[in-house]
């Protein structure tokens, strides 16, 4: 949606973004503003019909039109007044400062000062401060991050150490990285796992180490975007939950909710048999029965143990739920 | 989108831009396009709503006169320096960060806000470079978080409902909190008259920013950087003792330290810190039966209810 305020807000950083570039593509300047082509080429007719007061030829902003729809490149003059953007107000300055917060988290160390500095520039841009936001992310440990990047601009093939997945075993993948990603507040090596010879994720603070193999990695193109994996492979279980656990419902993927049910996506069946584990009592697969056979054989096989072991006399069992 | 206002508004700011002294309503009403007839009324009142909008975008409307002595002659201008953005000088790093900062709120609540800033800042000379290989989002994709956000940058008390409609609550807000994606709003609850945190995905309905700007006052940054705090784990107070079988669960292994106390065959005893009795339990009965939690009682007990919940369930294949 664009209003008519942001419609003014904007052509008052355009104006003076494209009188200094003359020629500059629609294209290029269509990127640089996150605009479609149609948006700005209607905000070019519009700068086309201002001015000075007094209306004449003289007076009006000059946008070669036909060069814009010939050619497609963009000649703005005669906005000498506009030469300059309007100054930042406060909420856009908190706005790019949480945006670099959020960066920072991601980063490798070499960055942080960057990060910084460039932050602290910002805070002065504007004639009040901007709205405070604390950002949090798990993004693993500093070391992994710089390994990551170094490997990630030196286009180096690695070996991970990674602490798995749901089964919780130790892997050491060998992978060519391409991109650094955050979902829902976790930070992911998007990377081509060479043994499966297909795209895999792996989160970043269950990596332990990075180890270069002295290789040169592959241009495998781009990794293809998460919601595609998940429609891919996904399987839809229905959940009873209680209200305690309807938290659920904001950090995992859901397809619906009605009353207490809730429909999940599910890519692995045993991060399934791990929810239902530590859910207990607070939510209960209700379909399909069978995706919750895994977690109950789980529980029986554990309760059992517990039983057996507290038999040996270490540990007495305390009796009955809390 | 109404081109004529965006004409009429735009054409607004660049003859007050222009004027060498302040000029008056008649003026303006003669030389802007967009003005011309319309009723001494609708004029005034356009006029009113134009003013209004130019100075929530952050553009500084002067009001004055020309003549000390004949104060009546009120006009308006706006004073370049005023206006314009400062010289802005960023070292090539800080380019690179933020070229990726750029990227942050692709198709976000805050999209907008983020690339009319980028705009001037490209307006003003600043090349924003990308490798693409770092992309950071923080989500926050409902219409709550802008207005939030704005309200926050303005001082407007906010008013919405939450959990249900008709549970209505009035904020001055103070800060906004992410935490693994989650949005959250803190600030003064005006009805419980004490600091309150709020889901902004809980909101139900639309966030309403009230008038008056500048209603209050925001305190200092270390009361929202404490909020904040509060919503991470508590410090590690305890110690459990867990049997983990095999080389499963090793983010649990990492964590502890092998424990001299007798396990179960085929499993070894780690001691393992932790901060709460909820979140290790989750941990060991999430694991299970691979890790087995051996003491204290509070923690065994907490995992054991969670499982015995679970293994009181039939099979799928016990039910035909």
């Amino acid at each position: 949606m664009s209003t008519s305020a942001d419609q003014v807000a904007r052509l008052l950083a355009l104006i003076p973004y494209l009188q200094a570039r003359p020629g500059i593509t629609l294209a290029d300047a269509a990127a640089a503003f996150s605009l479609s082509q149609k948006q700005l080429m209607a905000d070019l007719w519009i700068a086309f019909m201002c001015g000075l007061p007094g209306g004449m030829p003289g007076d009006l902003i000059e946008v070669d039109m036909d060069a814009v729809e010939g050619e497609g490149v963009i000649r703005l003059s005669n906005a000498d007044i506009l030469s300059k953007p309007l100054r930042l107000a406060p909420h856009e300055v908190g706005t790019l400062r949480l945006a670099l917060q959020a960066v920072r988290e991601i980063a490798a160390p070499e960055s942080y000062a960057a990060i910084d500095s460039a932050s602290a520039k910002l805070a002065t841009m504007s004639w009040q401060d901007g709205p405070m936001a604390v950002v949090s992310m798990v993004t693993g440990d500093e070391s992994v991050r710089q390994s990551l990047v170094d490997a990630l601009e030196g286009q180096r093939r690695v070996r991970l150490t990674y602490e798995g997945g749901a089964r919780g075993d130790t892997t050491t993948p060998v992978v060519d990285p391409a991109a650094l990603v955050v979902r829902d507040g976790f930070a992911y090596l998007e990377a081509w796992a060479t043994d499966r010879r297909g795209w895999r994720s792996y989160r970043l603070d269950r990596i332990i180490a990075v180890d270069v193999t002295g290789e040169k990695g592959e241009d495998h193109g781009r990794p293809p975007l998460r919601d595609d994996w998940l429609s891919d492979a996904a399987s839809e279980v229905t959940l009873r939950v209680q209200d305690s656990a309807w938290w659920i419902t904001e950090n995992y993927p859901t397809s619906a909710t009605a009353g207490d049910l809730v429909t999940l996506q599910v890519v692995d069946p045993a991060w399934l048999r791990q929810l239902v584990l530590r859910l207990g009592a607070e939510a209960e697969v209700v379909d399909p029965l069978a995706a919750q056979d895994e977690a109950v054989l789980a529980a029986r096989e554990a309760v059992a143990r517990y039983t057996t072991w507290s038999g040996a006399g270490d540990v007495v069992p305390g009796e009955g739920p809390v | 989108m109404a081109p004529r206002k965006t004409e009429r508004q735009l054409n607004l700011v660049i003859c007050l831009l222009a004027a060498r002294r302040y000029l008056t309503r008649e003026k303006i009403r003669d030389s802007v396009e967009g003005y011309q007839g319309l009723s001494d009324a609708a004029f005034q009142r356009m006029f009113e709503r134009d003013k209004d909008d130019l100075r929530d975008l952050g553009i500084p409307i002067e009001t004055g006169s020309n003549d000390s002595y004949f104060d009546d002659e009120q006009g308006y201008r706006i004073l370049p320096g005023d206006f314009e953005l400062p010289p802005v000088e960023f070292t090539q790093a800080e380019q690179v960060v933020l070229g990726i900062a750029a990227h942050v709120f692709d198709g976000a609540a805050l999209a907008p806000q983020a690339s009319s800033a980028l705009g001037k800042l490209q307006a003003a000379g600043v090349e924003l470079s990308t490798t693409g290989f770092v992309q950071p989002r923080l989500g926050g994709d409902d219409e709550a978080v802008s207005v939030v956000w704005e309200a926050i940058a303005g001082r407007r008390r906010i008013r919405f409902d939450y959990r249900e409609p008709g549970l209505t609550r009035r904020v001055e807000a103070w800060g906004v909190l992410v935490r693994r994606g989650v949005w959250y709003v803190y600030g003064l609850d005006l009805d419980r008259e004490a600091p309150r945190m709020f889901r902004l995905s809980r909101v139900a309905g639309t966030v309403e920013a009230l008038e008056p700007a500048e209603a209050y006052e925001l305190p200092d940054r270390s009361v929202v950087e404490a909020a904040a705090a509060s919503l991470e784990p508590t410090a590690v107070t305890d110690t459990a003792v867990v049997a983990i079988r095999g080389t499963a669960a090793p983010g649990l292994r990492r964590r502890g330290s092998l424990a001299s106390v007798p396990a179960p065959e085929g499993y070894t005893a780690y001691a393992v810190p932790y901060g709460s009795v909820q979140e290790i339990a989750d941990q060991a009965a999430g694991a299970a039966p691979d890790v087995l939690v051996l003491g204290p009682d509070e923690v065994r007990d907490a995992t054991l209810h969670r499982l015995r919940a679970v293994a009181a369930r039939p099979l799928s294949t016990e039910l035909a």
